[in-house]
């Protein structure tokens, strides 16, 4: 069998920076308080939705940033205890948090500038049970934690959660190393940018533009 | 395996069916699941009646924060009595028995002494269900039984009174379905934020734009949806009648119209006479009038075609009988004036001397009007280049084009007439009703058929009153001349000090004239915080209902999840608490579910196939004729003469208090000032800032402003201005600052953001009171409407912006 | 510009005479009150900071300045710094036994014995900076041969052994159990593991290429040079110090050539740090900002003062006129606290400029100044630490001064006179 590349492609022409992956990725994974895997940052301007240029010549865009699951991966080198790995079979970047020793190598070797997050002190959350799904990984205090790529939804054949509710339609999920995907297709008809391509990571995130 | 769409039901876990039902216009068909009796998250339910996927099957960022929602702090839990002040914020738990009893009491005590009439009750939009929500005649029963006041919100209508008044009325927004954008050549987006206000849309809008068709963007502002548009025209606010008024003068200067359309389906040809400023008809011309019959009116009344219904006001059925026609006069080509029925090739342009009477075509009329705006002028106005003016027209010609009216312009007291331009320029071009093209605000409006009148339905002995009348006869204690005491106010499903204008206003004239008032929510608004007695209503999740009133424009079914947390009720319930308070036990005989029942099965819609046990087996059934649904379509329209009546006869009011309108004015779409928006207003002395809100993603109005997984990505209240404003003030990017005018204050947080037009700031809408560090949007905002609107007009302001400094 | 090239070949502080060494051993047991004094409040210290390392792991690291987008702070500089420290004495003791050149003058086990302590040092900071120090034991079970941070756990632990072993075979040596020809291998193995420690340290952060400011390839050696300035400073601060103590008797001349030394080991550091500082800024891309951020930045206060002081140092070991005992002891000052600057720069540096510093949400787990969005956090140093970091810190840096006073009070490290 030939071994996956599980990607992310963004339509950044029909993301409208409406937060809802993010909100499904907190509420899916019942991400500790303050924690979010999966963040929507502004291309232009300095504040949220603010574009770049002087009215009225403007122009803005929107890069939703979440781990880029890369092919050479410069978290999975740093870890001295391999808590973060990349698994064979579908090129996803995976984190065991029971081995995670919290030494944060793996947050300053990343190059997406936080897309990791080291759970600062025990997680909290904002109701008293844990939503979200019930084969989420309970999260741990004093470890570093990221976007799984939804991987308890993986398991059931299922997308992740913010594919499931994108509301401009904009994100698409498969598998690269598929020609026929529709992620391989669209990657092949639209043109494409790829976030820090210089750090060598080969991300597996596009963003078409 | 491929990786597939969906949910599935984990270990003891349930999915069930619910809609999300905020006025966000989206009324998403949800899942929510429930673990251990919890509802533990919620996702996205596809619907049935859409296979194809074409009702984009959605959730959004607020429809999955609900499990904050249902359990968040702020909940309330239990009845309170206010122990404190009003608005002090102490409250006193009491039990069920207790606060129906002292209602009541109060209630008959308050009618004994002021009359039936001074017990009133409003609602916002807070649930769209047709049982617990504001689509529920429910609320009628009891306060048409016991004679009460409806006060009627005055919002999102000026510009539904702009096109209906041209074309009559299919409910309150209507166009083309958005699944239609993508058989236009271009779409034309005028003052709607449709990627934060009505994102369920943006993804057909963005199919059309994929698919080729382009996309245009008149918006003060730089949002989201205009950095995607193909064109953006950065307008100056409430100047859209203007600019309207100019691309019909490009138009008709290059000849461009389309003059069968307007001879055919429009009042173009039809003559006006000048003294009484109406159709000049073949009676007038000594013709008598023919008797025609006509058929029983179906006693059957639409389930909320419009926001605010009194279903037992409205609910009388028409009889069959006769009624007389007696036809419109034209001038022919032969110089003949003629029925228009006779006419061969009716005049559109001319005039004719009616005795002493001088009669002009109606389009004469029009073009007067419009030939006073040649680009160079609307530039002016508009600020905007004139070749932009006649490449709009030259592009509006160009169709089949939809025109979406948002709530941008209806928000000034002019909005009336940038909506009646609107839709009289689709009368010259035709482009109406068929696929790819409309005018109109967005496509939100019910089916037929539904069944409103309840047992114990009674009519409405009050009049509805407007909310902006409220402050008027608080003050006076009179409505229309008579005394009209109101002392009494019960508000479900809404929050009007948050999101009513003028909140100094309301609170002084109408709180501090109130002797009772009473707040059913499920959480703490603005509006509990002043109310007297507090009542817990359940969460939507927490009882079975039915949502007839969608974005999906499908009858939906929502089951219940889970039970009523605390000691909730629901608002059907807590009616029939009331009712029973009040003397009549008996009132509602029904349990919801039967009256599920008898609301949807009707003989109209059984010959649809549809009922209350289809709707709960298939969850959703699409209501409208066509799918996907092109209003207008064989361009008949519902007013009296069946044209397009772009020269309105007999302005009707939104609402009557006896308050002065120009009747001329009203006749044809015109531009003119605002209240306050404008430079050389009579504030402008003071204050030279413009105030627009923001349909704010993070927030459906003040719904979901205590959430906190959203408040982590939007934490506090902020209002944007453009640099170049900011520097000249000398306020830095991220302080906080007072936003000030005559009327009040409100304290945000200063960000800086070019999408913002020079002169102008915008925040984020609905924050409570208690969210921000002082005051409040709405205390800025004026409570000035138009005679012939009756809408608040939430961006018709000038305020003035500093530094603050704490106290 | 230092005479260390052609200097006899002697041991500086060894005596092989038999008969001398129980009086060595007898004067292991040396210090009056003022030592004790000293072990007392480096024990206090020491036990506060692990108190404060208790409430810092009970209570959340939340505690600490540090968040996700500036992971490290002061534990990790401190880390880069005492591994610089420790390099000094094991360097200034062994390069001459291993080489067979004129040592400095009795202070070689001394030496080696800060080198020791600063290792110590290092490794508690390491150690204060996880967040599940319980787990230490996998970096065995699971070793990532790796990682960088892999590989300078196994150098350091093999540095602190070697130089207790080192320190235990001068010890030897000095009774006659360990030959001359065997201290000489122990040193150059010693000095070889430094000169590791070193580049392993700096490539935890050099290999890095997901930050612009540490991917250098000259980190490493750079790191060396740095390693030596400050070592070498400390070398002088502490021999001084023992000499006005009346621990041990020092040539003045030793003094001078230490300054000597240092003077040179500044130089070739502040020569590796104009290269970068070129290299990063010539392309005028990403290392541009890198280069304003550190000379007009948020920085400056640390840039300017590495240089600034380094200069100083400089100027005070080459003009033999300022090479008095105060002057000496303050260039080696300003050498440590250059190098000290230089860490801050290094560690603060590489958080300073986000790759991706777009807007958008942020918390108060994003980035320390989150109150003022992404762009106000930036505005001055992205990091400065929180009192419980200066806590716990103190706390270590106390643990390794303990160490150090206990060797000096307990084992021979005085020379035999
Ligand atoms: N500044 C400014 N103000 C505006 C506008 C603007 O553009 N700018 N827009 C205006 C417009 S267009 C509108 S439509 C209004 C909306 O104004 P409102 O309709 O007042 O809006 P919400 O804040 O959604 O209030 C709904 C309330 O109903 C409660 N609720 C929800 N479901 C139920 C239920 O089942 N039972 C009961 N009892 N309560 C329930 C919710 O908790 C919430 O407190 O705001 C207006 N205000
Ligand atoms: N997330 C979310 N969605 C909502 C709501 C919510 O509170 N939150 N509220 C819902 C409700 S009840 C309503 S009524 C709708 C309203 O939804 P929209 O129609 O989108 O109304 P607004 O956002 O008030 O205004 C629309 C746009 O008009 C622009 N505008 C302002 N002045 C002018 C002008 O003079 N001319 C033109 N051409 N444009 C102008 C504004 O910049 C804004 O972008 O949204 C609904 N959707
Ligand atoms: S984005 Fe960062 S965390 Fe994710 S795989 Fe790449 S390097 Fe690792
Ligand atoms: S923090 Fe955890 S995952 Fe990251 S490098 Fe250290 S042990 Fe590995
Ligand atoms: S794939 Fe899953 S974990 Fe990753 S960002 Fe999306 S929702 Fe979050
Ligand atoms: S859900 Fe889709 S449209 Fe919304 S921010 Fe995420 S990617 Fe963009
Ligand atoms: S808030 Fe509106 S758009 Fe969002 S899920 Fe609910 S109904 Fe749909
Ligand atoms: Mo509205």
């Amino acid at each position: 069998m030939v071994d996956k590349r599980l990607a992310i492609v963004v339509d950044t022409k029909r993301c409208i920076a409406c937060n809802s992956c993010a909100v499904a990725c907190k509420i899916e994974n019942n991400l500790p308080n303050e924690v979010w895997w999966n963040r929507i940052l502004n291309v232009g301007g300095s504040n949220m939705d603010s574009p770049s240029g002087t009215y009225p010549n403007l122009s803005m865009q929107t890069i939703t940033l979440s781990c880029q699951h890369c092919e050479n991966p410069a978290c999975v080198k740093v870890c001295p205890v391999g808590a973060t790995y990349k698994d064979p079979e579908t090129g996803v970047v995976r984190q065991d948090y029971d081995k995670c020793i919290g030494c944060r190598m793996c947050m300053s070797a990343c190059p997406y500038t936080g897309v990791r997050s080291f759970n600062w002190e025990e997680p909290g959350y904002h109701v008293d049970f844990a939503v979200g799904d019930a084969d989420v990984v309970p999260h741990q205090k004093h470890t570093v934690e990221k976007c799984t790529m939804c991987w308890h939804r993986l398991a059931k054949d299922l997308q992740p959660a913010c594919m499931e509710v994108c509301i401009g339609r904009a994100r698409f999920f498969g598998d690269l190393n598929d020609p026929e995907s529709e992620v391989s297709k669209l990657i092949a008809k639209r043109q494409y940018i790829q976030l820090l391509p210089e750090m060598g990571t080969k991300p597996s995130v596009y963003y078409l533009v | 395996a491929e990786y597939g769409t969906g949910q599935v039901a984990g270990e003891g876990e349930q999915l069930v069916c619910g809609v999300c039902r905020g006025n966000c216009f989206g009324q998403c068909k949800i899942n929510v699941h429930v673990r251990d009796g919890k509802v533990v998250k919620t996702s996205r339910r596809p619907f049935n009646s859409w296979p194809e996927g074409g009702a984009w099957d959605r959730i959004c960022l607020r429809g999955l924060s609900h499990p904050y929602t249902v359990y968040g702090e702020r909940r309330i839990q239990y009845p309170m009595r206010r122990a404190g002040e009003r608005g002090s914020g102490q409250w006193e738990r009491i039990t069920w028995d207790e606060a129906i009893k002292e209602i009541t009491d109060e209630w008959k005590r308050i009618q004994a002494e002021y009359g039936d009439q001074a017990v009133a009750y409003t609602r916002g939009s807070g649930n769209l269900a047709s049982i617990n929500g504001v689509g529920s005649p429910l609320f009628n029963v009891l306060f048409n039984k016991i004679n009460a006041t409806q006060i009627k919100i005055a919002r999102d209508q000026a510009n539904t009174r702009g096109i209906n008044r041209v074309v009559g009325s299919l409910g309150d927004w209507v166009l083309n379905s958005t699944q239609d954008y993508i058989n236009s050549k271009t779409v034309f987006v005028w003052g709607a934020n449709i990627t934060d206000a009505q994102a369920q849309d943006w993804p057909h809008v963005a199919n059309a734009v994929e698919a080729g068709v382009k996309l245009v963007v008149i918006d003060p502002i730089y949002t989201q949806l205009a950095s995607k548009a193909d064109l953006w025209i950065p307008i100056q606010p409430a100047t859209d009648a203007a600019l309207t008024l100019s691309m019909m003068y490009v138009m008709i200067d290059e000849d461009a119209i389309n003059k069968p359309f307007m001879k055919d389906h429009t009042v173009a040809p039809f003559l006006v006479r000048s003294d009484t400023g109406k159709f000049l008809h073949m009676s007038d011309l000594g013709v008598a009038p023919r008797e025609v019959p006509v058929e029983a009116q179906a006693t059957n009344i639409d389930a909320a075609r419009s926001s605010s219904v009194n279903y037992g006001a409205t609910g009388a059925s028409a009889g069959a009988g006769t009624k007389l026609i007696d036809p419109y006069a034209v001038l022919d080509a032969d110089g003949v004036v003629k029925a228009v029925e006779d006419a061969t090739d009716p005049q559109l342009e001319g005039t004719y001397q009616f005795g002493d009477v001088e009669c002009a075509t109606a389009y004469t009329l029009l073009k007067e009007e419009v030939m006073q705006y040649p680009p160079e002028k609307a530039s002016d106005i508009c600020k905007i280049p004139a070749e932009d003016i006649v490449e709009l027209a030259h592009i509006a010609l160009d169709g089949p084009c939809i025109h979406r009216l948002g709530w941008g312009s209806n928000s000034y007291t002019n909005g009336v007439h940038a909506a009646h331009a609107a839709i009289t320029m689709a009368a010259l071009t035709g482009q109406i009703g068929y696929s790819g093209a409309g005018t109109g605000a967005c496509n939100w409006n019910s089916g037929s058929g539904t069944n409103m009148l309840l047992p114990n339905m009674t009519a409405a002995k009050n009049p509805l009153i407007s909310a902006l009348f409220l402050p008027e006869i608080m003050r006076t204690g009179k409505y229309m001349g008579k005394d009209h005491p109101i002392k009494a106010l019960y508000v479900y499903s809404g929050n009007p000090i948050t999101n009513q204008v003028n909140t100094n206003e309301y609170l002084n004239d109408i709180l501090g004239n109130l002797e009772l008032l009473v707040t059913a929510d499920y959480t703490y608004t603005d509006t509990v915080h002043y109310s007297d007695i507090v009542l817990p209503a359940c969460h939507w999740f927490e009882a079975e209902d039915i949502v007839l009133l969608t974005g999906a424009q499908c009858y939906e079914y929502n089951a219940k999840a889970i039970d009523p947390l605390y000691e909730s009720k629901t608002d059907s319930d807590i009616l029939r608490l009331l009712a029973a308070g009040m003397g009549y036990p008996d009132l509602f005989p029904l349990t919801d579910e039967e009256y599920c029942h008898k609301i949807l099965d009707t003989p109209a819609l059984a010959a649809r196939g549809i009922s209350f046990d289809e709707l709960k087996e298939k969850e959703d059934l699409y209501y409208k004729s066509t799918k996907p649904w092109i209003p207008w379509a064989g361009n008949s329209f519902m007013t009296p003469s069946g044209r397009m009546e772009f020269y309105v006869e007999e302005p009707e009011l939104q609402f009557d208090m006896g308050q002065e309108y120009d009747r001329d004015r009203e006749h044809l779409p015109r531009y003119f000032n605002p209240t306050e928006a404008y430079e050389g207003s009579p504030q402008w002395d003071k204050y030279k800032l413009i105030l627009l809100s923001e349909r704010p993603r993070f927030r459906v109005h003040s719904m979901f402003s205590d959430n906190k997984y959203l408040r982590e990505l939007d934490p506090e209240p902020t209002v944007k201005i453009n640099p170049a404003d900011a520097e000249a003030r000398g306020l830095a990017d991220g302080e906080y600052v007072e936003v000030y005018n005559d009327r009040g204050h409100a304290v945000a947080k200063l960000v800086y953001n070019d999408a913002i037009r020079p002169g102008c700031m915008v925040y984020p809408k609905s924050w409570q009171m208690s969210q921000h560090k002082a005051g409040c949007w709405s205390e800025l905002l004026t409570s000035a409407y138009d005679p012939v609107g009756v809408n608040e007009s939430y961006f018709d302001n000038l305020v003035e912006v500093r530094a603050w400094k704490e106290a | 510009m230092t005479d260390t090239s052609n200097v006899a070949v002697l041991d500086d502080d060894m005596d092989f005479a038999p008969a001398k060494e129980r009086a060595g051993a007898k004067a292991a047991a040396w210090g009056g009150r003022g030592l004790t004094v000293g072990i007392g409040v480096a024990a206090v210290l020491t036990a506060i900071g692990i108190a404060l390392w208790a409430v810092q792991l009970s209570g959340g690291m939340v505690q600490t300045a540090m968040r996700n987008l500036d992971s490290w702070g002061l534990y990790i500089t401190m880390f880069m710094f005492f591994v610089g420290l420790s390099a000094g004495g094991l360097i200034i003791s062994s390069v001459p036994k291993a080489f067979g050149i004129r040592g400095f003058g009795g202070i070689s086990k001394v030496a080696v014995m800060s080198s020791i302590a600063c290792t110590v040092a290092a490794i508690g900071m390491v150690v204060v900076d996880l967040g599940q120090p319980l787990r230490l034991w996998e970096l065995f079970a699971y070793s990532n041969l790796g990682s960088p941070l892999m590989w300078d756990i196994i150098v350091l632990g093999t540095y602190l052994i070697l130089s207790c072993v080192y320190l235990w075979a001068q010890v030897r040596a000095e009774q006659g159990k360990v030959s001359h020809t065997a201290l000489r291998v122990i040193s150059v193995v010693a000095l070889v593991c430094a000169i590791l420690v070193h580049s392993v340290t700096a490539w935890i952060f050099g290999l890095q290429q997901g930050r612009e400011m540490w991917h250098t390839a000259l980190l490493a050696p750079w790191f060396v040079s740095s390693a030596l300035v400050c070592g070498t400073g400390l070398v002088m601060c502490v021999a001084a110090a023992l000499r006005a103590a009346g621990y041990l008797a020092l040539d003045q001349a030793n003094l001078v050539r230490l300054a000597k030394l240092l003077a040179a080991f500044v130089l070739v550091d502040l020569y590796f740090f104009g290269c970068d500082l070129l290299t990063e800024a010539f392309p005028a891309a990403g290392g541009l900002a890198v280069v304003e951020m550190l000379t007009a930045g948020p920085l400056a206060p640390f840039f300017w003062g590495e240089v600034v002081l380094c200069a100083v140092a400089a100027v005070i070991c080459l003009v033999p006129s300022l090479r008095t005992t105060p002057l000496m002891v303050a260039a080696g000052l300003c050498a440590i606290v250059a190098i000290l600057c230089k860490r801050v720069q290094l560690l603060v540096g590489g958080f300073q400029i986000a790759n991706i510093g777009l807007p958008g949400p942020v918390g108060p787990m994003t980035v320390t100044g989150w109150e003022s969005g992404m762009a106000g956090a930036y505005q001055g140093m992205v990091y400065w630490p929180a009192p419980i970091e200066w806590g716990v810190a103190l706390g270590v840096v106390a643990l390794a001064v303990l160490v150090f006073l206990l060797g000096v009070k307990f084992l021979p490290l005085r020379p035999q006179d």
